[in-house]
This record gives structure tokens, C-alpha cells and sequence, in this order.
């Protein structure tokens, strides 16, 4: 049985340097059993050295990788439990379908017939057992991935590790694939580690989110975390548009005087000192069109953005650039044109502090 | 309508572009292959460049004179081994070389090929000056003792071995670095991830993966063997002769259609064993198709 507090993956103040660029910086994270984890940052933010190091690709400078409490950080690639899906795929272009799958179980020695069995099951598990005996070249972008994901999870390895890999893939094939991607990793219980720049994806897969930026970790939480309550104005600028307000601190730190002091927004608890200046996030969606004499901030609609689903408003309140997502065919819509002044409210529970730049 | 100009537009460029070469080669290399096995196909006269009958006594003189086996064996023997060497040294060298910075690998292929702006008249002389009777080899030998009569290195099988060897051997290293660095790294990643050693990931991954430009090294150094006449005669001397010193020997006693008979004999040797490399190596893998 396998210990449900024992991570399935462990990076220890790990330290990559290329050179004199510090990749990964005394990064540490937990990835529990069992979970869906996302590296989620801007390139160069050393998420991708990150997952490589889990892998063996790149060796720590300093710190230690750990893969179900072993410690492999001086271990090659081939002798760690983890399989990974690569961001081009990968696939053995001079192998079928059927050798491409059955390449690991023939690497740790399982017999032929049980390996044909296995990879014809994994196949089938991602909807292509038909396939079997084409070659890569002959596959869609889409059964390609398919592929590659058959042929790791068919390891079935401690952790799997995926490279951006929806990123090859149109919009509409890639929404497709997240579903399937996040059912099958569910039914598995594989631990994931997934590296991605699209924050939309992040958030539709995770369970956990680790956004990264210079080598670190800004914020590590569940999508709804980092989404709703970001910590800092890189996360909250990073995943999504958001809204930020500039206040000052007042009684004890327990509110943020906002608006040239016509607002007042209470705090969960105190989040400094009297005088300090603040920065609150504030999400598009959460803000809302309230009719003129309401108290709020004044501002002029700029431009006016129809989306389908929702439409986007930029408004100029008194030079800074405000953004308002309002459900499509919303009654405040009505009428609304560009020039038009409005006046922007919200729950002040929905305005979220931020620490530091 | 506009897809159907263009695709006509495309055809008529394709077929003005790819008419010299084709008209060149069917004027220069395949009217005068067909002449010269037509050529084969005669007696010699002694007037005349072929006699006046037709006859099929050239093949079959050189498919039933054991003179002829000999020779014919040891071009294929010599093709062999030179191949080989090539083809082991080679990759070996390719593969130190593939994975270095752009820059470093352009000035050690550069190097490699400097040997190739010599001629190879010059480079079996040069050859001669060191492993001759007075050679550089002979003397050093002598010199320490280790020798009391000269060795005899030149003449031989494998002094045409080595000469032809260090001609090719740039070749075969071009086409092996190409085929390396043409390689995705993510290829080797893949199958480490999937509990491949490096000595499994390279015979399951890295050599197929590499076989187009291996083929294609093999096919230049193999066809550039038979080719070769220089540096056969000139360290093989009268002792080691190949298909090609026959054909110059007959042709400088004007026996035309014998010399034409062998030629066609070196071809086919060649496309035999240019199917046989194709398909051992099977190129057309890396695409896919089996």
C-alpha cells in the first residue's frame, strides 16, 4: 500500500543554474499522490527545468529530487519511476503505433504476448485501439497525443510528467483533450506533474496550481486559490485580467481607503499599518454596473468588446484603465455605448489584497 | 479557378526546371550506357572498336575464368572492408562530433575535408613516401632495431585498404553528423523516459533514427570504391588489381567490348550492393512507412 501522506514527488531547495541565469531557485514543492499539479508561469519562469529535473534530463546544482521517498537526484533518467509526454510528442516515427506503446514494458523485460496485451489496453483507453498498426506520420495531431499519453501511462509510473502538451494542438482539440485528459488521469490516480503557459488550462486541470516566476514559486494553491485570492499582482495580472486599486491602510490595517478616500473596503484581518499603501485585485466578472448616485467609482466606457459569451468594457476611470466582464445579454447592457459614463461597483469580500510588487 | 492556374502554373515550372538536367543525363549518361552495353555485347576487332557478330562470349568469360572471380571477389572484399572501417570510424567520429556547439563542429568538419583538397594523386604518393621500401615507417623501423630487412607494405590489399579508407572516410563522417543533429533530442529523452539505457536507446532509437544518412555515407563510400582507380594502382601497384584496373588494362590493349563487358559487371556489383545497404539499413523507416 502506498503511504497517503508520502508524496509522490518532493523538490527540496532545488537550484539550477545555465551559466550565470538562475533557472530554478531554491525551489521546494510537495506533489501529492494521486493529484493533477501544474507548473504554470511565463517561459523562462523554470517550470520546464523544473519537470526536467524531476525526470533526470537536467542535475540540480543543489538540493535534492525526490520520486515516492527515494531519493534520485543523483539518478539517471531510465532508472526513475516517472513517465513523460513531450511537447512535440515524440514518437518513434519508425515504430508503429503498437512498438511505440509496448517500447517501455519491452525495455523492463515483460514478455511479448503480455506486453501486446497491455499496450493494446492503453490503447484502447484512449480511444484509438484501431490504430495499432499505423506509424506516427499517418496520425492526426490530436491521435498523436493520444499516443503519447498511451505510451506513458502504459509504465504505470509513480508520476507522469507532461511537457506542454496540448500546446501543438488547435483550440477546439485542446479543450477536448483537457476532458480527456483530466478523466483519465482521475481514473488512473497517477500523480501529474503538467508545465503550461495557459492559465485557462491550468485552472480547468489542476488540482493544484504553482505559479512561477524567476525561478520560484509565487504562489502555490488549489485553482480557485490562486485564482480568487492571488497574493501578489504577478499572480493576479498572470492568471486572468484583474483589476488593481491602489489604497491607504486605516483602522489598524483593517481597511483600505481607496478612491481618493471615497471608498472604504474592509479587510478579512489586518494586512499592515496605518498609512501603508495597498494594492487590492479586483477580478473583470466581479465588478459590476451600478446606476448613476450609486456610491462607487465613476468612470467612461471606452470600448465596449462582444465576446459571445460575455462582453468586455474598458473603462477610463479618472486615467486608469478598468476592465469589466459582464455576462452576455446582461440588462446593464442595454442601451450601453462608448462615451457613455457608468459607475463600477463590487462586493468588497471579491477585492483582494496583494502583497508586495 | 484559381487553384487550377496555379497548379498548372506549377507543373509547367516543375517540368522547365527538372527538363536540362533530365535531357543531360538522358544525352550524356543513358544513350551512351546503352551504346556501351551494346558495345559489350560484341567481339573485339582489331580495325574496328567491336567486331562485326553478335556474342555474349565477354560474360561469359568473365562468369567462368576463375581470373575473373578473383578479381571480382576481392573488389567486393576490398568494398567490404574499406566500407566497414568507414562506417565504424566514422560514426564514431560523428557522434563526438554531432552534439558540439555549431561553431566547433563546422571547424572540425572543415578539418576533415582539408585532406579532400588534395589530390588523391598527390595523397598515394604521399602514401608511397611513408610506407614505401624507404619509407618513413620502413626507416624509423630499421633505425630502432626492431626490423632487419624492409617491410613490405606497399602492393598490398591493405595498404589500398588504408589509402582508400582515408579518402572516404570524410564522407561518411559528413553524412552521419547531418543525420545526427537532424535528430529531435526529445527522441533520446523519450525513450530514457521510457527505461532505455543509453546502449538500447541508441540500437532502438539513435541508429535507426540515423540510417537515412548512414545509407546514404555507405552508398558514397561503396560506389567512390569502385570508382576509384589512382589509388588502387598506385599502392596496390601490379599485384593488386580491381574491377577498375581490369577495365583499364583492357581498354589500353583496345579490347573495347571486354572493357565495355567489365563495366557493366562493376555496375552491376554496385547496384547490388546499393540494394543490398537500402536494405539492411531501410532509410524509408525514419518516415514511417514500415
Amino acid at each position: 500500500m502506498i503511504n497517503a501522506t508520502e508524496p509522490a514527488v518532493r523538490l527540496s531547495h532545488v537550484t539550477k543554474r545555465f551559466g550565470q541565469a538562475v533557472a530554478v531557485d531554491r525551489l521546494s514543492l510537495d506533489i501529492p499522490d494521486g493529484s493533477f499539479f501544474s507548473l504554470l508561469g511565463p517561459s523562462g519562469c523554470g517550470k520546464t527545468t523544473s519537470l526536467r529535473m524531476i525526470a533526470g534530463f537536467e542535475t540540480p546544482d543543489e538540493g535534492d529530487v525526490f520520486i515516492r521517498s527515494q531519493n534520485v537526484t543523483r539518478i539517471v533518467p531510465h532508472k526513475r519511476d516517472f513517465a513523460m509526454v513531450f511537447q512535440n510528442f515524440a514518437l518513434f516515427p519508425h515504430m508503429s503505433v503498437a512498438e511505440n506503446v509496448a517500447f517501455g514494458l519491452k525495455m523492463i523485460g515483460i514478455g511479448r504476448a503480455e506486453r501486446e496485451q497491455r499496450a493494446r489496453d492503453a490503447l484502447s483507453m484512449v480511444r484509438l485501439p484501431q490504430f495499432a498498426d499505423r506509424y506516427p506520420k499517418q496520425l492526426s495531431g490530436g491521435q498523436q497525443q493520444r499516443v503519447a499519453i498511451a505510451r506513458a501511462i502504459v509504465m504505470r509510473p509513480a508520476v507522469l510528467l507532461l511537457d506542454e502538451p496540448l500546446g501543438a494542438l488547435d483550440k477546439n482539440l485542446r479543450e477536448e483533450m483537457q476532458v480527456e485528459l483530466r478523466s483519465l488521469q482521475q481514473n488512473l490516480g497517477i500523480a501529474t506533474v503538467f508545465v503550461t503557459h495557459d492559465q485557462e488550462e491550468a485552472l480547468t486541470l489542476s488540482d493544484t496550481i504553482a505559479v512561477m516566476r524567476d525561478g520560484r514559486i509565487e504562489q502555490c494553491g488549489t485553482p480557485s486559490d490562486v485564482y480568487e485570492r492571488p497574493i501578489n499582482r504577478f499572480v493576479a495580472t498572470f492568471l486572468g485580467a484583474s483589476n488593481v486599486l491602489r489604497g491607504k491602510l486605516i483602522n489598524g490595517g483593517r481597511h483600505a481607503l481607496i478612491e481618493a478616500g471615497s471608498l472604504s473596503i474592509p479587510m478579512e484581518k489586518s494586512v499592515g499599518q496605518d498609512g501603508d499603501t495597498i494594492e487590492l485585485a479586483i477580478r473583470p466578472e466581479r465588478i459590476i454596473l451600478a446606476p448613476q448616485g450609486v456610491q462607487g467609482v465613476p468612470a467612461i466606457i471606452k470600448a465596449i468588446v462582444y465576446k459571445g459569451a460575455t462582453v468586455s468594457l474598458y473603462c477610463d476611470a479618472s486615467g486608469e484603465e478598468r476592465v469589466v466582464f459582464v455576462p452576455g445579454g446582461h440588462p446593464s447592457l442595454t442601451g450601453l455605448q462608448t462615451g457613455a459614463s457608468v459607475v463600477l461597483t463590487f462586493d468588497p469580500t471579491h477585492a483582494v489584497p496583494l502583497r508586495g510588487q | 479557378m484559381m487553384t487550377q492556374g496555379y497548379s498548372l502554373n506549377r507543373q509547367t515550372a516543375a517540368a522547365a526546371l527538372l527538363a536540362p538536367p533530365l535531357l543531360f543525363i538522358g544525352l550524356f549518361f543513358i544513350v551512351p550506357l546503352i551504346n556501351l552495353f551494346w558495345v559489350s555485347l560484341h567481339g573485339a576487332s582489331s580495325s574496328e572498336l567491336f567486331g562485326a557478330n553478335l556474342t555474349g562470349d565477354n560474360y561469359y568469360r568473365i562468369l567462368t575464368d576463375s581470373f575473373y572471380h578473383t578479381i571480382i571477389l576481392r573488389t567486393l572484399w576490398a568494398g567490404m572492408t574499406i566500407l566497414l572501417l568507414c562506417l565504424v570510424l566514422g560514426y564514431a567520429t560523428a557522434y563526438v562530433i554531432a552534439p558540439l556547439p555549431p561553431r566547433t563542429r563546422l571547424i572540425l568538419l572543415l578539418l576533415l575535408v582539408a585532406p579532400l583538397m588534395v589530390s588523391n594523386v598527390i595523397r598515394a604518393y604521399g602514401w608511397i613516401a611513408i610506407l614505401g621500401r624507404q619509407g618513413v615507417v620502413n626507416s624509423l623501423l630499421r633505425s630502432t632495431g626492431l626490423i632487419d630487412g624492409p617491410l613490405l607494405l606497399l602492393n598490398s590489399f591493405e595498404a589500398v585498404a588504408f589509402g582508400l579508407m582515408t579518402i572516404l572516410l570524410p564522407y561518411m563522417v559528413v553524412s552521419i553528423v547531418n543525420a545526427l543533429n537532424a535528430i529531435d533530442r526529445q527522441y533520446s529523452e523519450a525513450a530514457q523516459s521510457l527505461k532505455a539505457n543509453p546502449v538500447r536507446t541508441f540500437i532502438y532509437v539513435i541508429w535507426p533514427l540515423s540510417s537515412p544518412g548512414v545509407a546514404s555515407g555507405m552508398l558514397l563510400v561503396f560506389l567512390l570504391t569502385l570508382s576509384a582507380y589512382v589509388t588502387i594502382t598506385l599502392l596496390g601497384g601490379p599485384r593488386m588489381k580491381l574491377l577498375v584496373s581490369l577495365v583499364f588494362d583492357s581498354v589500353t590493349a583496345f579490347r573495347w567490348p571486354f572493357a565495355a563487358a567489365l563495366s557493366f559487371t562493376l555496375l552491376t556489383l554496385a547496384l547490388l550492393v546499393a540494394g543490398l545497404i537500402l536494405a539492411v539499413l531501410r532509410p524509408a523507416r525514419v518516415q514511417g512507412r514500415g
